[in-house]
C-alpha cells in the first residue's frame, strides 16, 4: 500500500514492466553479437548463427514466449547482417539462414511452452498445499475452539448433577440433564464432522489386529449406556468366537454409528439387539432394531454420503454423515457393511463382516502355556 | 484420627476447566491448588507436595510429557492426564512415563474422581501393604497368593494369577498391554498383544460371573484393560 502511495501509477509500471523483456533481448542478441565477433576475430567458426540460440533459450526460459521470438528475430538480422555474406547487409543468399530462422522460432515457441506448463504445475501444486495446510489447520482450530468450551460446560454441568442443591430438586435435576446430554450430543457431531474430513482428506489408516469381538460389542455398548437407555438392549454374543481382523477403535466406532442409529430410528422402550455370530471364515456383527425399517431405495443409497431419507428429514434431526462413516471404518479394516429391512416400520438390521482368525483362541493358547 | 483432606493440584491453562474442577474436587472433599502453566505446576509441586496431580497436555509453555517427564524424575504423586485427543498412541505414551491414568475431554466429574480415587488408593495401598483387595465379588489374597469368587476358591495358573495380580494392584486404572506383556510373559513379548487377549478371555471365564458381560475386568480398546475399582471406593457408591 505504502509503495503506491509513493511510487509510478501501476500503470506506467506495468507498461516498464512489459518492455523490459524485450530491451533485455536487444541488449542480449547485441552482447551475443559482439562476443561472436571477437571470437571470430581469433578463431574460424562454421556454423555462426547457432551460437544465438543462447540469447534466445534465456528469454524463453525466463520471460516466456514473445520476448523469445523478438530475439528469435533479432538475431536473425544481426547474424545476417554482421556475419553472414555479404557482410553488412540484410540480403538472404543461403537457405542456411532462412532455416536458423525457422529454428530460432522452434526453440523460443518449444521452450517457453515448456517453462509455461512447468510453472502452472508449480503453482497449482504449491496452491493444493496451501489448501491442505489450511484445511488441516481449520480442522485443528475447530476441533480445539469447539471442544475446549464444551468441556467445560459438559464439565461444569456433571459437577452441578453431584450438588446437593441440583440431586434434591427435579426439576433442577431435569435441566442439567439436559445441558448434559445435548452437550453430548453436540460433541457427537463434532466428532462425526471431524471423522468425516479426515476420510476425505487424508483417508484412513487402519491399525490392523486380531481383535476380540466381544470386547468391541461390550465397548460400544457401555460407553453408549446413557444415549442408549431408552432401550431395551439385547447382546447376544457368544464367549467363544474366535478373533476377527480390524482396527479395534474404528470398528468400535463404526459400530457406534450403526447403535446410535437404532436408537434414532426405533421407538423408546423397543428393543435392539446386539448379536455376533461366526460362519464361513467371517465374524458379523449385528444390531437388529425395532424401528422405522428401510424402503429399497433407503437401503441402496443408506451409506452414501449426506444421504437422509425424505420420510425422517422433518422428524429426526442428523446430518446424514452416520453410516457413510461407519461405511467408510469397516471398508477400511478390509471388512464389508450392510443393511436389511423387511420394509417400513418392520425394523432394520445392519451387519459388519470381518474375517475370522482360522484357529480358535484356545488352540493357539497351547503355546502360551506351554 | 482426622485425616487431612486430599490436596489436589490441577495444572491446565484453561480458567474454565479449572473452576469446575475446583468445584468438583472441593465437592470431593479435597483441596484445590491451580497453576496455569507447566512451569507454575512444576513448581507449585515442588514447594507443596500435593497427594494428587491433574495434568493438561495441551499447555502451552511445555509438552505434557515434559512435565511428567520432569515430576516423575522425583515423584511417584499420583497423576491423572486430561487429553483432548483421543489418540491411543499418546494415551499409551504417556502411561508408560508415569500416568496413573488419563481421562478425555469432555469428561464427565463422576468419572475423573473414580480414576482420582483408584490411583490415590493404589497410593495408599503401597505404604500400607495392605495384603488384601476385593472388586465386586472377587477376593484377591497377595500374601496367600490366592483368589476366591464370592467365597469359592479359583484355580488359576501361575500367570493368570500373574495378571490379575497386576491387575488388581492398579485396580481401577488403566494398564497397557505393553506393561501387562513385560510384567507377565517379559520384555521380548512386549508387543505380542494376541497373547494377552487370549489370556483375558481365559481369565474372564473364571473370575466373570457373566464372560460375554464383563463387569470386572473391562477393556481399554487400543491401551490395554483395567480392573473395576476395589470395594469401598466412595465413586463405586452407584455401581
Amino acid at each position: 500500500m505504502r509503495s503506491q502511495d509513493v511510487g509510478f501509477p501501476p500503470r506506467v509500471r506495468s507498461v516498464g514492466h512489459l518492455l523490459f523483456p524485450f530491451v533485455m533481448a536487444c541488449f542480449m542478441v547485441a552482447a551475443t553479437t559482439a562476443v561472436t565477433a571477437i571470437i571470430l576475430h581469433f578463431v574460424e567458426i562454421g556454423q555462426v548463427g547457432d551460437i544465438y540460440l543462447i540469447p534466445v533459450l534465456i528469454l524463453a526460459l525466463r520471460w516466456g514466449l514473445m520476448p523469445a521470438l523478438f530475439a528469435a528475430m533479432i538475431s536473425v538480422a544481426a547474424a545476417t547482417f554482421f556475419f553472414y555474406p555479404p557482410i553488412y547487409s540484410l540480403h538472404v543468399s543461403d537457405p542456411d539462414q532462412l532455416l536458423d530462422l525457422v529454428l530460432f522460432f522452434f526453440v523460443a515457441v518449444v521452450t517457453s511452452q515448456l517453462v509455461t506448463s512447468l510453472r502452472r504445475h508449480d503453482e497449482i501444486a504449491k496452491m493444493r498445499a496451501k489448501t491442505d495446510q489450511l484445511r488441516e489447520a481449520l480442522i485443528g482450530s475447530v476441533s480445539h475452539e469447539l471442544r475446549t468450551p464444551l468441556a467445560a460446560i459438559m464439565g461444569a454441568t456433571s459437577v452441578m448433577l453431584e450438588t446437593p442443591a441440583v440431586a434434591r430438586d427435579a426439576r433442577l435435576l431435569e435441566l442439567a440433564n439436559v445441558v448434559r446430554d445435548e452437550g453430548e450430543r453436540l460433541n457427537n457431531n463434532i466428532q462425526n464432522l471431524l471423522d468425516a474430513t479426515r476420510i476425505s482428506s487424508e483417508g484412513i489408516h487402519p491399525k490392523l489386529e486380531w481383535i476380540d469381538p466381544t470386547d468391541i460389542v461390550n465397548v460400544a455398548v457401555d460407553s453408549r449406556r446413557r444415549r442408549l437407555s431408552g432401550h431395551r438392549i439385547d447382546v447376544d454374543v457368544p464367549d467363544d468366537l474366535p478373533f476377527a481382523k480390524g482396527d479395534s477403535i474404528l470398528i468400535d466406532q463404526a459400530l457406534g454409528q450403526i447403535l446410535d442409529n437404532a436408537a434414532k430410528y426405533s421407538p423408546i422402550g423397543s428393543v435392539i439387539r446386539v448379536i455376533a455370530t461366526c460362519g464361513d471364515d467371517r465374524i458379523v456383527i449385528s444390531v437388529i432394531d425395532e424401528g422405522a425399517g428401510l424402503t429399497a431405495d433407503e437401503r441402496s443409497r443408506l451409506m452414501q454420503r449426506f444421504y437422509r431419507s425424505e420420510r425422517h428429514a422433518s422428524t429426526i434431526t442428523g446430518s446424514g454423515l452416520g453410516l457413510w462413516i461407519a461405511h467408510a471404518f469397516v471398508t477400511a479394516c478390509g471388512g464389508e457393511i450392510e443393511a436389511a429391512s423387511d420394509g417400513i416400520a418392520r425394523g432394520t438390521q445392519v451387519s459388519i463382516r470381518l474375517a475370522a482368525a482360522k484357529e480358535t483362541p484356545q488352540e493357539s493358547a497351547r503355546e502360551i502355556y506351554g | 484420627m482426622a485425616k487431612p483432606p486430599p490436596a489436589v493440584l490441577v495444572i491446565d491453562d484453561e480458567i474454565q476447566i479449572r473452576r469446575f474442577l475446583r468445584a468438583g474436587f472441593e465437592l470431593d472433599g479435597c483441596t484445590v491448588d491451580e497453576a496455569d502453566s507447566a512451569m507454575e505446576g512444576i513448581r507449585s509441586a515442588t514447594f507443596k507436595p500435593p497427594d494428587l496431580v491433574i495434568l493438561d497436555l495441551g499447555l502451552p509453555d511445555l509438552d505434557g510429557a515434559e512435565v511428567l517427564d520432569r515430576l516423575r524424575a522425583w515423584s511417584s504423586v499420583p497423576l491423572i492426564v486430561l487429553s483432548v485427543r483421543s489418540n491411543e498412541e499418546e494415551k499409551v505414551r504417556l502411561l508408560e512415563l508415569g500416568a496413573d491414568d488419563y481421562v478425555v475431554k469432555p469428561f464427565g466429574m463422576a468419572e475423573l474422581l473414580a480414576r482420582a480415587h483408584a490411583a490415590l488408593r493404589r497410593h495408599v495401598r503401597v505404604l500400607t501393604s495392605d495384603p488384601v483387595i476385593r472388586i465386586g465379588p472377587l477376593t484377591i489374597d497377595f500374601a496367600g497368593r490366592s483368589v476366591s469368587r464370592a467365597g469359592v476358591a479359583l484355580s488359576l495358573t501361575p500367570k493368570e494369577y500373574r495378571l490379575l495380580q497386576m491387575l488388581a494392584q492398579h485396580a481401577g486404572n488403566v494398564m497397557t498391554h505393553q506393561h501387562l506383556l513385560k510384567e507377565v510373559w517379559g520384555a521380548s513379548h512386549q508387543h505380542d498383544t494376541h497373547y494377552l487377549r487370549i489370556f483375558v478371555r481365559k481369565l474372564r471365564s473364571k473370575i466373570e460371573p457373566d464372560p460375554a458381560r464383563p463387569s470386572i475386568l473391562f477393556t481399554e480398546l487400543g491401551v490395554g484393560y483395567r480392573l473395576a475399582p476395589a470395594n469401598g471406593d466412595p465413586s463405586q457408591q452407584n455401581g
